[in-house]
């Protein structure tokens, strides 16, 4: 059997950006697997990512473009290319003419493929029409990034393989187990050596059970954990002068700390002063050391705060300065996309935060009449999920592209097929690790998918041809063309390299470890005092903040599982029913069984899941896996709640997903019975 | 010399590549590997890992005494085989073996179950899903050295009962664990 095999690196939005190999016989891909010789995966993959094939050649996969008369009628139509630009460009004239400008326009694109052609093309369209509507701002991770760049600037994040040289690591709110399952074997690789892993966390994760310290914290407290840990380190003169001396405004945080009251901090973490007590000693004499801060810590109303408090912490110690602090970060996508000259003069704009798309379209002035959404999948991951539906049923048209008829596509008018991985070209960074490299082509593209940069060349080309100039968007490039683009002349030189299709084979980007004990921040230090935090209001040391007070009586967390990504591969056969988790004694006080279909409610909405009776959580806490619901959206209980930091490095803040209050019922008898 | 299945509930991720190698290897439409979910208290911490289980080829194989049509052998090393062009598929295999480990193949219309790769281990090679383990949190053990086999780390509706497994789950590591209870005062 003759096979050509192709080289990939899946883009679906996860830490490790694996690579894959595929082999391909007779214009179909056969087999999908790790590859080897990828520095940071070797060739280890997930569950789901090596499961892809069954997304790529799935049954009920959107082959072609299709239009949905009436909308949410669930009677949709193939209709060819032209047709459909056709259509969808008539539609967007039509609001210039008659608003005068494109800001009827709005335009989503969401972290679906963070390929660098594909996080990019719809955004550069929305730009190139220069008036139109953009919802921007990450939902995701805003708050912490803006954490590490108060502290740090833009200091450049360390080589994760390197955390199996460590002999603290510190696990802030992460559960690699699900997430992140390449960085645990790097974990394990320590442990075995004799490092002693700390998890800290609310949920007992399978990544907790495998510590050798689990501390359940209460939930939006972790800034009160590492601010006494602090305190303890402080009080007993365990911090080496020299390091304390070297930081930002050392001297206000001192007398900050000289203020707390250990006890009163310990009470709001929950957590026993043996716990700090023994973190502290663990901090300070165990080195080197390794801190992650997880994606989910931050996602509470002071999640940015408490990540810059757990960040002081390791610069405190000295952990950071060698490396030893992590958090995720797009740094290694500086290395690409330059300016584009065709998109200097796109001042006019509008922006709304993803974090509050439903009330900012509702509020906006001209209205939002069409939406564009690719990648992305709002009604099963924005906030006000009820509202945004609300919305998107009264908006003129929405242009939808991805894979599946998932909720918000069934709310679409156009459904614009996009290609996989495997059928399109692409340069792709890691947000974890350091390696880039090109996406081939497999095969050619299923059925009529196009890929987000040919359906935006397609989109503009439409449209110029019936209004010159409506679009500054190159439409004549190809995909290749576009790689060529991606890579600027000074990212060649320095990866050593002439052209794109050298960057098939991974490259290492430069990894800058040793600053010297520089930092690219205002004062050239690390900044406990940043003034960069109170030019955008908020606290300039990396003070105690509170977590927003409960609105009701639970909290409900909505974490990641090992069989989804934010709202993909729950198309795959084997992905278990959604579930409301609870504690057995919380259960036993509402006298609910295990799998009674129960009510989880709060002011927003209502959602209805059968419970499941878990050791694993706080007794006051519950956990729903982030998941697509059936003819629900778990976010309708999600308020527009934004975290208190994501402006400083990105456009908005991000959502306080973990700060969502709900409280449960059993759903009365009479409508059982019905 | 009895071949056993050792497992390291404190190295397993739950990846699966277990199941997708047994499933590549054997060139079958499911897995006869299963990674189970446990979530329970075991020496008087909360915890949450996995087991990875096929057939444990038992001492005392319950299989082996329900089969009608003596389907079943085992070989010196301890390895059970089982004859497919024998069964007739009745399901009492299926029903008897406390693990599910004999499963129903609708395609060739027999029962098929882990063969622990006999032809790789006779080759002197591991067996697939052992070789694919990213973590060695699977392996293959002489069960004799094994003194312990902790059966309370299984899932709660399992047991090694009378059958013998030859399956060694290793203990988890020692932890010092600070809860939260929560508890709410209603």
């Amino acid at each position: 059997m003759s096979c050509a095999v192709f080289q990939h690196i899946c883009p679906l939005n996860c830490f490790s950006s694996c690579g894959l190999q595929s082999t391909v016989h007779k214009g179909r891909v056969v087999t999908l697997t790790g590859d080897k010789n990828h520095p940071y995966t070797r060739g280890v993959l997930c569950h789901i990512g090596s499961q892809f094939l069954k997304t790529c050649y799935a049954p009920n996969r959107v082959l072609f473009p299709m239009k949905q008369q009436p909308r949410g009628s669930g009677r949709w139509q193939k209709l060819s290319w032209d047709q459909a630009l056709h259509e969808i460009t008539e539609k967007m004239l039509f609001f210039r003419e008659t608003y005068r400008s494109f800001l009827p326009l709005c335009f989503f694109n969401n972290s679906g493929n963070i390929g660098l052609l594909h996080q990019g093309p719809w955004n550069w369209f929305a730009q190139s029409l220069q008036t139109a509507t953009l919802a921007t701002g990450s939902v995701c991770w805003g708050a912490g990034l803006d954490a590490v760049h108060v502290g740090a600037g833009d200091f450049p994040p360390p080589d994760p393989a390197a955390m199996r040289h460590a002999n603290l690591i510190v696990l802030w709110g992460a559960n690699p187990v699900y997430t992140a399952i390449h960085q645990m074997i790097y974990i394990q690789q320590a442990q075995s050596r004799g490092a002693k892993v700390v998890v800290i966390d609310p949920v007992i994760t399978p990544t907790a059970s495998q510590a050798d310290v689990y501390l359940q914290i209460r939930p939006g407290q972790d800034g009160a954990l590492a601010l006494a840990v602090i305190k303890i380190l402080f009080d007993r003169q365990w911090l080496n002068p020299s390091v304390v001396e070297s930081l930002h405004g050392w001297s206000s945080f001192a007398s900050y700390l000289a203020s707390l009251d250990l006890a009163r901090l310990l009470a709001k973490t929950g957590l026993p002063f043996a716990a700090a007590e023994q973190l502290a000693e663990d901090y300070c004499q165990l080195q080197p050391g390794a801190a992650w801060v997880g994606l989910g810590l931050q996602r509470h109303g002071n999640g940015g705060q408490n990540t810059r408090i757990i960040q002081s912490l390791s610069a405190l110690t000295g952990q950071l300065q060698a490396g030893g602090f992590y958090f995720a970060n797009p740094y290694n996508n500086r290395w690409f996309v330059p300016p584009f000259d065709w998109l200097k003069d796109t001042g006019q704009t509008r922006t709304i935060p993803a974090h509050s798309l439903a009330s900012g379209i509702a509020a906006a002035r001209p209205p939002v009449k069409m939406l564009f959404l690719a990648n992305a999948n709002p009604l099963a991951q924005l906030s006000c999920a009820a509202e945004m539906a609300k919305s998107m049923k009264t908006m003129d048209c929405i242009v939808y592209s991805g894979f599946f008829l998932n909720q918000t596509a069934e709310l679409a008018d156009y459904f614009l097929p996009a290609t996989t991985y495997l059928e399109h070209y692409d340069i792709q960074t890691s947000y974890w690790h350091s390696y880039a490299g090109v996406n081939q082509a497999a095969i050619p593209p299923l059925g009529e998918c196009r890929s987000d940069v040919q359906i935006a060349a397609s989109l503009a080309a439409c449209l110029n041809r019936k209004s010159p100039g409506s679009s500054l968007f190159p439409a004549q490039l190809n995909e290749t063309d576009w790689l060529d683009l991606l890579l600027p002349p000074a990212t060649r030189r320095l990866l050593g390299i002439r052209h794109w299709q050298d960057l098939i084979r991974l490259r290492l980007l430069p990894v800058q470890s040793d600053t010297a004990g520089r930092f690219p921040t205002p004062s050239g230090r690390y900044e406990l005092y940043s003034t960069t935090a109170a030019a955008y209001g908020l606290p300039r040391l990396p003070v105690y903040m509170p977590p927003p007070s409960p609105s009701f009586p639970y909290r409900l967390l909505t974490n990641h599982s090992r069989h989804g990504l934010n709202s993909q591969f729950f198309n795959l056969p084997d992905t278990p029913a959604p579930h409301l988790y609870l504690h057995p004694r919380l259960a036993q006080r509402k006298k609910f069984k295990e799998g009674q279909t129960v009510l989880i409610f709060n002011d927003h909405g209502q959602i209805r899941l059968p419970v499941h009776l878990t050791p694993t959580l706080p007794e006051d806490t519950l956990l729903v896996y982030q998941q697509p619901l059936h003819q629900q959206y778990l976010n309708s209980l999600m308020p527009e709640s934004p975290t208190d930091m994501g402006a400083i490095t990105g456009t908005y803040a991000g959502l306080a997903y973990y700060d969502l209050f709900v409280d449960i019922a059993a759903i009365p008898l009479f409508e059982e019975v019905l | 010399m009895p071949l056993g299945f050792s497992f390291d509930p404190n190295l397993c991720l739950g990846c699966r590549v277990c199941e997708t190698a047994c499933q590549t290897a054997k060139k079958l439409p499911f897995s006869l590997r299963k990674v189970l979910s446990v979530k329970k208290t075991a020496d008087r911490l909360v915890r949450h890992y996995f087991i990875s289980m096929a057939c444990n080829h038992c001492q005392d194989p319950e299989c082996f005494r329900v089969c009608r049509e003596n389907t079943c052998r085992k070989r010196r090393d301890g390895i059970i085989l089982h004859d497919s062009g024998k069964c007739t598929a009745c399901h009492r295999c299926i029903r008897a073996c406390p693990f599910d480990a004999p499963r129903y193949d609708p395609l060739s219309r027999k029962v098929i179950r882990c063969d622990f790769c006999h032809d790789r281990i006779d080759r002197g090679e591991l067996p697939a899903c052992v070789e694919e383990c990213p973590t060695h949190a699977l392996t293959v053990t002489d069960l004799e050295e094994i003194p312990q086999r902790n059966q309370h780390l299984l899932p709660d509706n399992k047991t090694f009962g009378a059958t013998r497994p030859h399956l060694a789950i290793k203990p988890l590591r020692s932890q010092s664990q600070f809860l939260y209870n929560g508890r709410l005062d209603l």
